[in-house]
């Protein structure tokens, strides 16, 4: 059982204002108090002290367990031995969803890991459960509590259960230069498929000048201004790049299909110009069609400088209604739906939309599907907040290019 | 007039894009349509649509039409304003805000039309330009007087930019649009070319066209409906 000393590791994430005696009062009056210093003192069995935490946890929830560990550490317990790791907080309960085997060996020189003076990786052989939830002693067993599962976590496959990326979202750790690991490549990664390229290094792991360059221009496309826009993957980053990737937990899926009927294009004309046009064909019957898009577009002046002129949704979801005959409106003759990007003479970039179809029974109300409600959709009903009955994607869509109009060039490709 | 002629004035109107529209095309097209009246004109405007909806074309035909709408028709009440074009995600150069232009993405100078914003990008579905005819017709009249220019527009865009710090392509793009209006005296090469705006981003070379066409002495010809010389 990897327990570990209180006083072993500092534990910054549990900085706490109050005085010894007033945490000592709050951890003794809590409603778990009691059974907590009942754990604390040792004076339990060890299944005893399992069915404790598990309670707690399963009560309360694991921010009170941190707190109350937090606060009793801060003052009365010295250099108690004590200690919980997180098959006594009983891992499927709570949400965490690491595995040791995977976990081994994963760590790199970086802030999951600790380095020693000449920047080789060390790891604790007494802690494995505080090397793979990313942090230290005590903090680190919080910190599995507070970033996985916790109720605020993060939702795509592919940033799911990631520690170091569950702690930049919950605003414990921002992810910055100078980082590496394998929490950096997937932040890569998805940077590059979202269309902000790293030409030069690619997903390499390793936080450089060229992602936080990419980053800041993804917090640029999402709007994201000020502290929020610094080329540091903090919690609104974090969320932002996570709704991109849609949602690891499958809702019921509607036994449908869609298909896109292409009326004309796609074209990728000269200046970055471009138009598809499509019309929907669908086995699902009295429902909706909703269609989720990614923006991503970059134009530069042909000095290289940035050009922000073109500002667009980056991430939105719009309707399309279906009847019993199976036929789908608005449309306008047989064309449902229309991607077009404009003329950007004398520029040069970069544009994408990815798409992911839905089908689904009714409109969430919370969803506030709203006629014109999003610019870039023209008329149909479309939102910016995130529908919670998608379900899973029923039809994927892509479409992209790079432009350059500047000098003699005139290039549009696909991309 | 036959259904004809009045459905091709329109079909000539220039879509949604900075880099080519002509000002002319709309300024021939409302001086075709508004001594027809309210009633007669809108019955054009249906026809024309409903031949564009056959033919597939929806983004530019729809855009043609609303931007025409907007300068054929006056709302009749000052609190009543055109309703925002649903046709997408419009370019809106910070200096122009469509609150300071009610026929946005148009600007009506001394009769003159100009488009300042250059287009829009689009995920979704235009509206139907129908709603904005009905709102036309349950709201609008139509504009008492013909469109009438002055015989010397160019120097119209430095009015329009004037206390508007623009970025460096809708100046250039404005320059474009003039010159194309005066096109049938002042014809200059590449000028229905969507980059032909470049060429311009020279003040130098900008100046030399305000001269040269100065020194014609051009009048707009109500008549005709487009500038002519005169001796």
């Amino acid at each position: 059982m990897p327990l570990q000393s209180l006083s072993a590791k500092p534990q910054n994430q549990l900085t706490n204002r109050d005085s010894s005696d007033e945490r000592v009062e709050k951890a003794a009056t809590s409603p778990y108090g009691a059974r907590a210093m009942a754990l604390l003192g040792g004076n339990v069995s060890p299944i005893q002290r399992r069915n404790i935490v598990q309670q707690v946890a399963r009560t309360v929830g694991n921010r009170q367990v941190q707190r109350l560990l937090g606060s009793i550490k801060g003052g009365t317990t010295g250099g108690l031995k004590v200690g919980v790791n997180p098959e006594e907080l009983g891992q499927a309960e709570v949400g965490y969803g690491g595995t040791p085997e995977r976990q081994e060996g994963a760590c790199g020189c970086g802030p999951s890991c600790h380095c020693g003076d000449n920047g080789a990786e060390t790891e604790e052989a007494s802690s494995p459960v505080s090397e793979t939830a990313g942090s230290a002693g005590l903090g680190g067993i919080a910190t599995i509590e507070r970033t996985i599962g916790d109720g605020h976590d993060l939702a795509s496959p592919r940033f799911s259960g990631d520690p170091e990326l569950e702690a930049a979202f919950d605003d414990e750790r921002a992810v910055r230069r100078g980082q590496n690991g394998e929490h950096v490549r997937k932040i890569q990664q998805a940077l590059i498929d979202l269309g902000f390229k790293l030409p030069r290094f690619g997903a390499d792991a390793n936080f450089g000048s060229e992602t936080s360059r990419a980053v800041k221009s993804f917090q640029r496309n999402s709007q994201l201004l000020g502290r929020d826009g610094d080329g540091v993957v903090g919690p609104v980053t974090m969320e932002n790049l996570d709704q991109r990737f849609g949602t690891a937990v499958p809702a019921p899926s509607p036994n449908v299909t869609i298909t896109e009927n292409v009326t004309d294009g796609p074209h990728h004309n000269p200046a970055g110009e471009f138009l598809w046009q499509i019309g929907w064909n669908t086995t699902g019957r009295d429902g909706f069609i909703v269609q989720e898009i990614n923006n991503v577009y970059n134009a530069q002046n042909c000095n290289g400088s940035a050009n922000n002129q073109v500002v667009q949704t980056p991430r939105y979801w719009e309707a399309w209604r279906v009847n019993a005959a199976g036929q789908v409106t608005p449309n306008l003759g047989a064309v449902n739906d229309i991607w077009s990007r404009l003329r950007r003479p004398g520029l040069k970039g970069n544009w994408s939309m990815n798409a992911n179809v839905f089908f689904i029974n009714n409109l969430e109300p919370a969803a506030n599907f709203t006629a014109g409600g999003v610019r870039d959709a023209g008329d149909l009903q479309a939102t910016t907040t995130q529908p919670g009955n998608l379900g899973t994607s029923l039809l994927t869509r892509h479409a992209g290019g790079v432009w350059d109009n500047c000098g003699a060039n005139n290039t549009h490709t696909p991309a | 007039m036959d259904e004809k002629t009045a459905i091709d004035a329109i079909s000539r109107c220039s879509k949604w894009d900075g880099y080519t529209f002509d000002p002319l095309s709309h300024l021939q097209a409302v001086n075709l349509l508004q001594p027809l009246g309210k009633e007669q004109a809108l019955v054009s405007l249906r026809a024309f649509w409903q031949k564009a909806e056959a033919s597939g074309n929806w983004l530019d035909d729809s855009t043609r039409l609303v931007l025409l709408l907007r300068l054929l028709f006056v709302p009749k009440s000052a609190n009543l304003q055109f309703p925002t074009i649903r046709t997408g995600s419009p370019v809106v150069y910070p200096s122009f805000p469509e609150k300071d232009f009610p026929l946005f993405p148009l600007a009506l100078v001394e009769d003159v039309p100009l488009l300042i914003s250059p287009g829009f990008n689009l995920g979704g579905l235009p509206q139907n330009p129908l709603s904005q005819i009905e709102f036309c017709e349950r709201n609008c009249v139509i504009r008492p007087t013909p469109l009438s220019p002055p015989d010397n527009p160019l120097p119209l865009a430095e009015t329009l930019l004037k206390n508007r710090p623009a970025s460096p392509e809708l100046p250039a793009m404005l320059q474009a649009q003039l010159l194309r209006l005066v096109r049938s005296v002042y014809p200059v090469a590449g000028e229905n070319d969507f980059g032909f705006y470049s060429s311009l981003q020279n003040p130098e070379i900008w100046q030399k066209h305000l001269e040269a066409f100065s020194a014609l002495k051009a009048r707009w010809n109500s008549t005709l409906n487009n500038y002519q010389i005169t001796s």
